[in-house]
């Protein structure tokens, strides 16, 4: 009975348009056995993973974190490590590499987050960099520029491949629903309003955006070895300022705040950014000029724009609000 | 004695992007990601104008392109405070994202112009001289004079001319010079101009002995900040002095322990003092 109220509560109050992609992309493999898309659609549900456990700290708290490579890249090169040289299974190492890079979250976010702001924001891009020059400096573990190759992927069928990361993509997309809609996320969202006032009616902020980081890191790890292990492969480009940009972009265009805003950024644009191959060349120039564009015209997201706030349906459709007037 | 010499070409180095980074910061309250991107940009636009544009004559066009691509990245940076900034200047998460998406465009599209290989400019003076039984490249040492030329013309600046007196006015108090009728718009649009002009100098003056790639505006950009926090976020004697204590450092760990590790005094720097004395050793306790 217990398991039915829950099961109610997590789907009470979703976003349909959000349910609906979730669903549209399971069935996708369905529709067309083309790899070429299945692979576009896999990369999709990733940057989806990393966008969404991006915005549990800074779309609820607004402390911008710009150090999402640090996660999802650390725990990329710990599995692949483990994998590579321990011959651990991809199904142990990855939770352990997301283990390792949530207990490094709390770490870090205990050095932070006493920090607010731009102090917070750097901080964790040079964190970011630190790890992104040690991949170079020790080289004998991380193959340097070249990154580790040949891991060990989760299935042999890119179809299946393809399953588990969509799963791991829907777990991550619920339990960060949960964890937004319960006791937590409503403190963060009182820390993003006035941290001094919610400070004085005697929470722990810290505590809180502590927990928050960590949890952003463990999910955001998982997703980091997810795309190690689906590549079979782990380069310093996962670890680059550039990844930690773009994901944040993904998500604020998405509409943070939300999850199912970086959810359908994060899907939307990565779709966008591999059809964009096609004039390669320009590809990157193109893809980080339009979401200049559409962060300069929509800076509180597309999700969040007035007109879908305001109106009714689309509120209810896109952000699963049921509003009582 | 080495290290002396290069730790000052060093400081004199980070002083110039640094004092740029820490006075946007405390007039706009902008934290500019892109400011390593200015840096950039005058080492690029130095090569265009002096290769592509005079079709490299001899060193008066070098000169004379060096300061076109300092006015022009001035005038970028206005534009770009201006147009994508201004308009939701009190989201802090906005102007970070916006600045360092900048970065990324501005660097992805100098990758495809002139590759990522790199490209180089030829020296303002050739040759070298030894002090003291070291050799220094000329046009290294050049840094130290212009450095400090420029710094105390930018106190004068800030300090005797009404303009600037706005500026230092905004920094100090920012609701204070409203009601004195400084116009905030106006001395952020400047400081916004001046200290691109300033990161876009050093870049044109590094360009010849450094070699100019698509990637180098992030690690400018973390030094800035790690200089910025080590002097304390909001002063300029602060940052100038840590400018050369963050060169010093460096250049002695490369000397003590190895090469490699040059890079990461930086980001140890930012970690230990926002851990210790997170005011930084000029700065005011933070908010």
């Amino acid at each position: 009975m217990d398991l039915k109220r829950g099961l109610a509560r997590v789907i009470e109050n979703q976003s349909p348009f959000g349910l609906l992609i979730l669903v549209a992309m399971a069935l996708l493999p369905v529709i067309s056995d083309n790899i070429f898309y299945i692979e576009i659609v896999k990369l999709a549900a990733i940057y989806a993973i990393f966008a969404m456990s991006w915005d549990i700290l800074t779309g609820y708290t607004h402390e911008v974190n710009f150090g999402v490579a640090f996660f999802i890249g650390g725990a990329g090169y710990f599995s692949g490590i483990l994998n590579s040289f321990f011959s651990f299974s991809p199904y142990l190492a990855v939770p352990l590499a997301a283990l390792a890079a949530g207990i490094l979250g709390i770490w870090i976010g205990y050095l932070t987050l006493r920090l607010r702001g731009p102090y917070f924001a750097m901080a964790t891009l040079a964190f970011a960099s630190i790890l992104f020059k040690l991949s170079f400096i020790f080289y004998e573990f991380t193959g340097g520029e070249e990154g580790i190759s040949g891991l060990e992927p989760f299935t042999d069928d890119p179809m299946r491949d393809f399953y588990v990361a969509w799963v791991v993509m829907v777990v991550v997309y619920f339990i960060l629903c949960i964890y937004a809609r319960s006791k937590h996320g409503i403190i963060l969202k009182a820390i993003r309003a006035d941290e001094d006032a919610t400070q004085s009616a005697g929470i722990n902020t810290a505590y809180y955006k502590i927990e928050a980081f960590a949890i952003s890191g463990l999910l955001a790890g998982i997703g980091g070895g997810v795309f190690a292990h689906s590549q079979m492969h782990i380069g310093p480009t996962m670890l680059s300022g550039y990844l930690s940009v773009i994901v944040v972009l993904l998500a604020m265009i998405g509409g943070m705040g939300t999850i199912v805003g970086p959810l359908v950024g994060a899907i939307c644009l990565s779709i966008l950014n591999e059809s964009l191959r096609m004039v390669e060349e320009y590809r990157i120039m193109i893809y980080t000029g339009l979401l200049i564009l559409l962060i300069y015209l929509a800076p509180d997201g597309l999700i969040n724009l007035r007109s879908i706030k305001n109106s009714r349906i689309l509120s209810f459709v896109f952000l699963g609000d049921r509003k009582s007037t | 004695m080495e290290i002396l010499i290069i730790g000052s070409v060093r400081g004199a180095l980070y002083s110039l992007i640094a004092v740029g980074f820490v006075l946007v910061f405390s007039v706009g309250g902008i934290l500019n990601l892109a400011h390593g991107t200015y840096y950039m940009l005058g080492a690029y636009l130095t090569y265009i104008f002096y290769s592509l544009v005079f079709g490299s004559g001899g060193v008066n066009s070098l000169i004379l392109s060096a300061m076109l691509s300092v006015i022009s990245v001035g005038i970028i940076a206005c534009l770009v405070y201006n147009i994508l900034l201004r308009p939701h200047i009190q989201s802090i998460t906005y102007v970070m994202v916006m600045t360092l998406a900048i970065a990324l465009f501005v660097s992805e599209i100098m990758s495809l112009l002139f590759g990522i290989s790199g490209t180089s400019v030829p020296s303002l003076i050739e040759g070298s001289i030894s002090i003291g039984g070291v050799k220094v490249i000329n046009q290294q040492l050049i840094l130290i004079p212009i450095t400090g030329l420029i710094l105390p013309a930018l106190w004068f600046f800030l300090k005797k001319t009404k303009t600037g007196q706005g500026i230092d006015a905004v920094a100090q108090q920012r609701t204070g010079a409203i009601l004195m009728g400084v116009s905030v718009e106006a001395a952020t649009f400047i400081t916004s101009g001046v200290s691109a002009s300033l990161a876009a100098l050093a870049g044109a003056l590094i360009a010849p002995v450094s070699n100019v790639v698509p990637e180098m505006w992030l690690f400018p950009l973390i030094k800035a900040f790690a200089i910025a926090i080590l002097g304390g976020i909001g002063s300029l004697v602060g940052s100038i002095i840590a400018s050369f204590v963050v060169g010093y450092a460096e250049v002695l760990s490369s000397f003590l322990i190895s090469e490699q590790l040059t890079e990461l005094v930086a980001l140890v720097v930012i970690v230990l003092v926002l851990l210790f004395k997170p005011s930084g050793i000029m700065g005011y306790k933070l908010g």
